[in-house]
């Protein structure tokens, strides 16, 4: 033959591989994921770890309907602003299908507050106030983690059994603090009436000044404490607290401290005998996590963090959500993620219909110190949907509903 | 009455910490006439390379206190880099480019310093005999911020003793800057 034909036979067998191979690179489906990796580190990269290990899984299988996740994923550097921002350039630009992630309460009702008037799809992951779910909740935003009411209630159950009747309290001014101080005050005391709150402190979020919070706090004379101090300032009120003696025959109930990345720095100087919600994941047996503990140690070469279960879990909901509705659109996206389950490191969970609050629960115990390092002892699973209000309760706290 | 003392206390010895901060602001404005705004991520450098070096000494009193001299000893060789690579140039632009340049340095050293140490929060250990508190009229007031509240003052009068002219005859007084209309500072 001549050379043209040869050319011609060429191109024509090449194009007959180039049409099957379009035909199989479905577009991926684009989620948007936001959340404060410069502000609060010591969670976020852990929780990103999380959902970058659930998305490669996820894909290693082919993705979701044929097509294959792809998260674009922003800073919003911890301000409402900003998160709402990158939302509406997610959202607009980017063509996302949904929005998740978040970390900061008040940050998490900003985004659930623009997915409600755009009706995109949010999956809080993180924010734990109730308000998210509830005074301010809506049909488009679904919340992964238990919330403080929840959180409140597991700890309440344990401070009941304490002989403290003078409670102080201590928790960052924002949205977060207020809400768990709020929700342990009203289930501590219906559990206790005879409990008597003496005071409370509320310093700015990671801005604790310790040594004079912390003399406050013993001016009031309190038998026991709730602590909702996190991160930084966790560390900070840990040590003044020990050296100054306010923790000496006092009782603490402190939220999240049971966390890693919020215990491990402390090593040594972990407090014990404090009752946290936490997560102790070098002692958890059941299968579930012990299959995502050797999965994320091999891919990611470090000890997971609360954060990376988040993470982790968030991104298994979406997929499980987008399979069961067969597609990408929002309102069959939310009839699919209602009822549904899913099983996460931490067992089966459910998006409950009436409020879209996940069942996750959280482990709750005592800290302790071992071979120089905080850890968690006693500790029980709490499955969330023990510890939440009666539907009726819950359509009176809905807006509109 | 108690309360008060305490919380008295508590103030001078953040003030003395403070000072400690704002002293070395203060010599290095009066020695080069710039307001050096990444003076905070010197101060952060600090104890971030102290951090470094204690936990990598052993954890005996010289580890302790030659690691915080080492960290300070780290910190003025950055300095020192700082002023021959930047400052040296800037001295004589108007204040506003001298406040942005260093503006950059700030930049460059917060993201410098999430690369090399992370983002988890670090807690360095006290060294021993600070560690634990006195007794103030019955309330548990911490050793170290005794100590603080001492320092603050030695390091005022070390500051008054130590003559200015020898902390300022080696700076860029041959080369002022506009405002000083080219005459010699008189020290």
């Amino acid at each position: 033959m001549r050379a043209k034909s040869w050319m011609s036979a060429l191109v024509l067998a090449a194009s007959l591989f180039i049409i099957p191979l379009a035909a199989a690179q479905q577009p991926p489906i684009k989620i948007g994921e936001i959340n404060s990796y410069s502000a609060i580190a010591a969670f976020t990269h852990p929780y990103r770890n999380g959902w970058q290990l659930a998305v490669e899984e996820i894909n290693a299988v082919g993705g979701v309907l044929g097509r294959k996740l792809e998260v674009i994923s922003r800073d919003d550097g911890g301000k409402p602003e900003d998160a709402v921002r990158t939302a509406s350039e997610l959202v607009g630009n980017e063509k996302v299908a949904l929005l998740a992630g978040t970390f900061l309460s008040n940050v998490g009702l900003a985004v659930a507050d623009f997915a409600n008037q755009n009706k995109v799809l949010f999956v809080a992951a993180e924010p734990l106030t109730d308000a998210i779910v509830w005074e301010k909740g809506s049909r488009y935003v679904f919340r992964l983690r238990p919330s403080t009411y929840m959180q409140a209630a597991m700890l309440a159950e344990e401070a009941a059994t304490l002989p403290a009747k003078r409670w102080a309290t201590i928790a960052p001014n924002y949205e977060y603090g207020t809400s768990f101080v709020a929700n342990f005050k009203k289930l501590l005391s219906a559990k206790r009436p005879d409990i008597e709150w003496v005071g409370e402190q509320w310093p700015a979020n990671q801005k604790l000044d310790a040594g004079p919070t912390i003399e406050v706090l013993i001016e009031m004379k309190p038998e026991a404490i709730f602590n909702a101090e996190f991160g930084g300032d966790l560390i900070k009120f840990v040590r003044e607290g020990t050296t100054r003696g306010l923790f000496k025959g006092r009782a603490v109930v402190s939220a999240l401290s049971g966390e890693p990345e919020y215990l491990d720095p402390l090593k040594d100087e972990a407090p014990e005998g404090w009752i946290v919600t936490g997560y102790p994941w070098y002692a958890i047996e059941t299968p579930a996590h012990k299959a995502f503990l050797a999965a994320y140690q091999k891919r990611i070469n470090d000890y997971p963090r609360l954060g990376s279960v988040v993470g982790y879990s968030t991104f298994k909901v979406i997929a499980a959500a987008i399979a069961k509705a067969g597609a990408t659109d929002t309102d069959r996206l939310i009839a699919a993620m209602e009822n549904l389950p899913v099983e996460t490191p931490f067992g089966g969970i459910v998006f409950r219909a009436v409020d879209h609050q996940s069942t996750m629960g959280a482990y709750v115990g005592k800290t302790a110190v071992r071979d120089g390092k905080g850890v968690m002892v006693d500790f029980r699973y709490d499955d969330g949907k023990n510890y939440l209000p009666s539907d009726a309760e819950i359509a009176k706290l809905r807006p509109g509903h | 009455m108690t309360f008060v003392l305490i919380q008295f206390l508590n103030g001078l010895a953040s003030a003395s910490s403070l000072f400690l901060i704002a002293s070395g602001l203060s010599i290095i404005f009066g020695v080069t006439r710039i307001v050096n705004f990444a003076h905070g991520s010197f101060y952060m450098l600090g104890a971030y390379i102290a951090f470094s070096f204690i936990t990598w000494l052993p954890r005996t009193q010289l580890g302790f206190w030659g690691g915080i001299v080492l960290g300070a000893l780290a910190v003025a060789v950055l300095g020192a880099l700082i002023e021959i690579v930047l400052l040296k140039r800037i001295y004589r632009s108007p204040e506003l480019f001298q406040l942005l340049a260093t503006f950059g340095v700030v930049l460059v050293v917060a993201d410098a310093a999430l690369k090399v140490w992370g983002a988890d929060e670090l807690l360095a250990p006290r060294p021993q005999g600070l560690r634990g508190a006195v007794d103030i009229m019955g309330r548990a007031f911490p050793a170290y911020e005794l100590f603080l509240m001492a320092v603050g003052p030695v390091v005022l009068g070390a500051l008054a003793v130590v003559p200015a002219h020898a902390v300022g005859s080696a700076g860029p007084c041959r080369n002022p800057g506009p405002r000083h209309g080219g005459r010699a500072r008189r020290q």
